[in-house]
């Protein structure tokens, strides 16, 4: 304080310029570090789309730029659940491929033909810069902008982040946590204000958050769960009614106009929340109305009667509803949320992805670093403070935090709120050990400001002096007199010493970030990268090689088969016709292609034929170590086959008597007699020059005895390193013999020949 | 004698479009020499021709007879003086043709007296008609191909003696019977390398000997049945940007059944297997080639390597799978060039861009080619030049930060093959330096007038109260 009353008014305007150029390029910086620390895939591999998901985004994206808005949402795709089809238009969340199609389009207006594809492959980069950004803005209104600047920074490289925007990492999540963002931000500010206009703006990005991501719900019921708490806590106030009240009409009317949600906010159980706290809010605010028209004491009673009954006519009438099927029940994907193995035993499609599942401790840790401990100190900070914004971050840091320990893939909603928190924990140390001004003299001061010593420290000496909109200074002396009761007793030492080592955190978090990004999730799975004894990169192609194969050399109406993990990749690079994909969809149908691929020979090929499959592929890292291969999933195919029809495949039959899943010289007759054992194990001994192979994912041995033959599919293709394998359905036999017969044929083994024989001997 | 005879007899039983030829008779060939190149992946067929004029007036003109069923694949056709070493033109007479034969004249560059003889080259390739025998085959199989064309070269003269060279690149080569002629026992010299026959005596005009030659050929028939060639040229970055698009397949012994990843890696350490599969592309670039790239429709192909120097430039690529037979296979190759090793100035902001038709790999046959030359924004006074009928075509491209677009010539070729290398194309045009400023300036205004305009909307009060 006494630092800026120093100064000429010139000077201040000076420091107050000096400021603002150093808090711009300070999110210049954090906003490039966090597009450039995402661009390890792009330089290390190539601009290329990742895993699975994104390349369905990244084909519905060329089919929206090449055929236009309106036929995008009417496409009906014709190409995937063969003979099924998908209702595409009306079954995805549009705001992805819209935004990349607008990118696009505008910079195609000035002249810019950049490729959709390095479009799409940016996209999450240059919107996590956008985050980082929105993230300032929200934990300025919490506390203050030196907190908003390392929450930005926290937020540019939390992995947690990271794992899900990469370069090529084209998915939903990519823009949707940015939109997660803005939204909660014009939420604190219309909460704060009062204003309709927030309000407004708050339902707007919520409406581009529902057409972006499925997992718009968390702020459907978030926000009214803060109202809630809000109005337990008796902070009822017409700011609240105006915020909540603009928000849910309009945020509902325009979420409704996305197909694939429709109907949803006023008939799934997922939105009743939302309607519940804007029809309590509505009651309040009337009772509010009539407690300043009535004696107090009639007011206590009237307001008890009331909100008895219209609580139990509500709650009555939304247990009538949904019984009578008016509103839909909790999804099956809610329902995991609470009980861990309701998935396990009930939907086991779900439970099969990876990204389902509960997650491990030490993940909190990989994916957050030091935040994940000063998390709960900036929760505790704001719970001191407690004002109407800081009951918002604690409801969300208890909702989010119970949410990523359910499952791995929600810890992407933490990651914020963590960042935040630990963004204010982590000034609200520095408002007290960076403040040399307090203990120095006023030249001391001046002459670390003139030198332009640290950057946290100097945004940090000033802000506390220029109070920023929102926050009152008052405030911000509050989060400082939390921790320095007794600061001028402090000695230097101690300031010294917590800095310094604060510093080294620091240096480590980032450290830790770069290399989580650098070493978990930068692959883009399409491609596998090893090295050679020599040390040089090998890149180890086979996907694209195999799907190249197809695209190249079969009918383009080809039908292919495979487990459904790998739908959405052959749509995208093969561009063939699938049976099941990504989309998951239909239970029974991929119940179908795990039963063709768990059964033996004679009971898989009517399956085949009945579905036209021509091919079938399967992926098998045997030779090469690769564990994410089919064997490995198999089991997952069995139960999910076995949910269907239990009297025909049985998960206990791939199962040895002792427990046990083996491929070796011990495994089941079952498993041996499946299609998945034999399109992986097909000639597989035969590169051993007939001894025993050796499986190097599993580290079994397939005994060269035991190999398997196959009689209606024929080998079509193998990838060099053979963990693509692809095989034709054969036709019938011209003849009309089955295939065992034919096979025996053709190899001399007749049965004519076989009389013969006895012939001779007799 | 009884050779002689035989011959008699079978120029009587086939030669039957032997009749009168169209063209007169003001020629003899005294010698013609006949020879066959079947070692790559299409037919090259030179002919070396000692001919005397018997006519009584001096000669501008000779005429070469191409057989109007093979016509079609007639990829190029090339004419050389043999004594001076000087090539000769070759046209087609479009309005003279006799049953089944088409005609190509060369105009001579000095008229042959009477009674003098001439001594010409002709050299001819022919796309699409080598076919593999059997059509399929297994994997580890031998690629057998056939050839089928005349012993005697068809000419529109009498030709006194006649004889005929084949070239293989394997040594088997067994002549397949035709009705009930018997083979002719072919002499076989260059380690079984080259056949010769002949030679045939007193052949009257425009008679021919069918027969059918099945070879083996180990390698692989590679043939693009499209092919789309860009060239940039971009004064402002001083370079010649090519890209190329190919789609590619093997015309040869198609694959029977399946590909055994297994048997493929047996076989490569053996030399005769799997020959006949497409491994590698071997992209000549002439010298001072840069920053060459791979890609196909799925991404980035990392199965390539590039090196260059001031002598030549060459890009080795392999395909994401071997190509087998009747497979295919389409890529995408790009490189630069200093704009000074295509590009002239001749004076008076005008420049002239001499470049070749192609300058894809070795050893392949073209279907359809479309190249197509982008010049700079605001080139003007387009002028070209090509050879090869092409069909030429000017449009506008936009590109990069464009505000005009950039004039296009489209060049549409068709049945080319690898030795179009060494043909070029002149585009001539003329770049100002008004032009050559026309996009910083635009760029400069765009961001100007933004500016400005956020200026004028700061000034701007909007909000409906007004602030203290």
């Amino acid at each position: 304080m006494a630092l800026v009353t120093g100064f000429q008014k010139s000077d201040r305007q000076l420091i107050d310029n000096a400021l603002l150029l150093l808090k711009v390029s300070t999110l210049i910086l954090v906003a490039g570090a966090a597009i450039s620390s995402r661009l390890f895939s792009v330089i290390r591999f190539e601009s290329i789309i990742h895993e699975f998901d994104p390349w369905f985004n990244y084909r519905a994206t060329k089919y929206l730029t090449e055929n236009g808005f309106y036929k995008f949402l009417n496409w009906f795709d014709d190409r995937t659940w063969y003979p099924l089809g998908r209702v595409t238009g009306g079954t995805l969340y549009p705001g992805l491929m819209v935004t990349s199609n607008v990118i696009h389009t505008v910079l195609r207006w000035f002249s810019l033909p950049i490729d959709i594809r390095n479009i799409c492959v940016m996209l999450a980069p240059a919107f996590s810069g956008l985050t980082a950004y929105v993230t300032y803005l929200f934990t300025t209104e919490m506390k203050n902008e030196t907190a908003g600047l390392l929450a930005a920074i926290f937020m540019g490289i939390a992995p947690g982040y990271i794992s899900r925007s990469v370069a090529g990492s084209y998915d939903n999540e990519a823009i949707a946590i940015t939109l997660l963002m803005v939204t909660f931000y014009f939420w604190i500010k219309a909460l704060k204000l009062g204003s309709a206009l927030w309000g407004g703006l708050t339902a707007l990005s919520y409406f581009y958050m529902v057409a972006a991501w499925g997992g718009y719900v968390f702020i459907t019921n978030m926000i009214p769960l803060h109202v809630f708490v809000l109005l337990l806590m008796g902070r009822y106030h017409s700011r609240i009614y105006v915020a909540y009240s603009s928000w849910y009409a309009i945020g509902t009317l325009a979420s409704m106009q996305i197909p694939f949600v429709g109907f949803l906010p006023i008939r799934s159980s997922d939105h009743m929340s939302a309607l519940g706290v804007f029809g309590l809010l509505q009651l309040v605010a009337f009772s509010d109305w009539i407690r300043s028209q009535v004696p107090s004491k009639q007011f206590k009673n009237l307001i008890i009667v009331a909100v008895l009954s219209i609580l139990a006519i509500s709650f009555a009438g939304l247990i009538g509803l949904t019984s009578a099927g008016v509103i839909a029940p909790w999804t099956g994907r809610f329902y995991s949320l609470w009980d861990t193995n309701y998935a396990k035993i009930h939907i086991p499609i779900i439970a099969s992805v990876s990204e389902h599942q509960p997650t491990a401790w030490p993940s909190f840790f990989f994916d957050n670093f030091m935040l994940i401990w000063l998390f709960p100190v900036g929760v505790y900070l704001c719970l001191r403070e407690l004002a109407d914004e800081h009951v918002f971050i604690i409801v969300y840091g208890v909702l989010a935090s119970y949410f990523a320990g359910v499952m791995v893939r929600l810890m992407l909603t933490l990651t914020p709120i963590v960042c935040v928190a630990a963004g204010i924990a982590v000034s609200s140390l520095l408002d007290v050990y960076a403040e040399f001004a307090i203990v120095e003299s006023d030249e001391a001061v001046e002459s670390t400001v003139n030198k332009g010593g640290d950057v946290l420290e100097e945004i940090d000496v000033t802000s506390s002096g220029t109070s920023t909109p929102g926050v009152s200074s008052e405030e911000g002396s509050i989060f400082k007199t939390l921790l320095s009761s007794n600061n001028t007793i402090k000695p230097l030492l101690a300031k010294a010493v917590v800095l310094i080592s604060f510093t080294s955190y620091l240096f480590l978090f980032v450290k830790h970030c770069t290399w989580v990004t650098s070493n978990a999730y930068s692959s883009p799975s399409v491609v596998l990268a090893s090295n050679l004894p020599d040390g040089s990169q090998f890149l180890i192609d086979d996907f694209r090689e195999a799907y190249y194969w197809l695209r190249m050399n079969t009918p383009e109406d080809a039908k292919i088969m495979s487990w459904w993990d790998y739908g959405y990749q052959i749509g995208g690079m093969a561009d063939r016709t699938t049976l099941v994909d990504n989309n998951t969809w239909n239970n029974t149908h991929i119940a179908t292609v795990g039963k063709a691929m768990s059964s033996s020979e004679e009971v898989a090929y009517p399956i085949l034929r009945q579905h036209d499959v021509d091919y079938i592929l399967v992926i098998f890292g045997g030779v090469i170590g690769f564990s994410g291969d089919d064997i490995n999933k198999f089991l997952w195919m069995v139960r999910i086959a076995e949910g269907i029809w239990p009297e025909e495949v049985k998960e206990r039959d791939f199962f040895t008597a002792s427990n046990q899943y083996r491929v070796d010289h011990e495994a089941t007759p079952t498993m041996r007699e499946s299609m998945m054992y034999k399109m992986s194990y097909y000639r597989f001994t035969d590169a051993f020059g007939g001894r025993d192979g050796h499986d190097r994912v599993r580290g079994q041995n397939i005994p060269a005895s035991m190999a398997p033959e196959l009689t209606t599919i024929e080998e079509a293709f193998t990838s060099e390193n053979w963990i693509v394998r692809i095989y034709k359905v054969k036709d019938l036999d011209n003849v009309g013999r089955d295939f065992p017969k034919a096979i025996k044929f053709d190899k001399g083994q007749t049965s004519k020949k076989k009389r013969s024989q006895t012939e001779l001997r007799l | 004698m009884r050779l002689v005879n035989l011959l008699q007899v079978s120029v009587a039983l086939f030669s039957v479009a032997s009749a009168e030829s169209i063209i007169p008779k003001t020629f003899e060939n005294v010698q013609l020499t006949q020879s066959i190149d079947l070692t790559g992946s299409y037919l090259k067929r030179s002919l070396d021709i000692t001919a005397r004029n018997i006519a009584d007036e001096p000669q501008q003109v000779y005429i070469v007879a191409v057989d109007s069923k093979a016509f079609p694949n007639l990829s190029i056709l090339e004419g050389q003086d043999k004594s001076t070493g000087r090539s000769v033109l070759a046209r087609r007479i479009e309005d003279a043709h006799d049953d089944g034969v088409e005609y190509y004249q060369l105009s001579l560059r000095e008229p042959v007296q009477p009674g003098e003889e001439l001594n010409l080259l002709v050299a001819e390739a022919y796309s699409g008609l080598l076919s593999p025998l059997p059509e399929v085959g297994g994997q580890d199989d031998e690629q057998y191909l056939v050839y089928s064309g005349s012993k005697y070269a068809l000419s529109p003269y009498d030709t006194l003696v006649s004889s005929l060279k084949i070239k293989i690149y394997g040594t088997y080569a067994e002549e397949l019977t035709i009705g009930d002629d018997e083979p002719e026992q072919a002499t076989v010299e260059g380690s079984g390398h080259i056949l010769s026959f002949g030679e045939y005596k007193e052949l009257a005009p425009l008679s021919s000997k069918p027969f059918k030659l099945r070879y083996s050929n180990p390698r692989p028939l590679v043939r693009a049945d499209k092919l789309e060639r860009d060239i940039w040229v971009s004064h402002w970055g001083a370079s010649v940007s090519i890209e190329e698009t190919y789609w590619l397949t093997n015309i040869g012994t198609r694959l029977k059944d399946s590909f055994s990843r297994l048997d493929y890696n047996k076989g490569q350490s053996q030399y005769n297997l799997n020959v006949a599969s497409i491994r590698q592309l071997r992209f000549p670039l002439g010298p001072n080639a840069r920053d060459a790239y791979y890609t196909d429709l799925v991404g980035n192909v990392s199965t390539s390597h590039f090196r260059s120097n001031g002598q030549e430039s060459i890009l080795e690529i392999a395909p994401r799978y071997p190509v087998f037979g009747g497979w295919h296979y389409n890529f995408t190759v790009g490189w630069s060039h200093d704009l000074s090793d295509f590009v002239k100035d001749v004076g008076n902001e005008n420049y002239l861009l001499k470049i070749p038709i192609i300058q894809g790999p070795q050893d392949i046959s073209y279907g359809e080619v479309d190249v197509r030359v982008i010049l700079p924004e605001g080139a003007s006074d387009i002028q070209v030049v090509s050879l090869f009928g092409a069909s030429t075509d000017i449009s506008n491209t936009y590109s990069f930060l464009d505000t005009k677009g950039r004039p296009t010539v489209e060049f549409k070729y068709n049945n080319l093959i690898d030795g179009h290398r060494s043909g070029e194309f002149f585009v001539q045009y003329t770049y100002t330096t008004g032009d050559s400023l026309r996009k910083p300036l635009a760029i400069a205004l765009t961001f100007a007038s933004f500016f400005t305009l956020f200026l004028v909307f700061d000034k701007i009060d909007v909000s409906i109260f007004r602030k203290k």
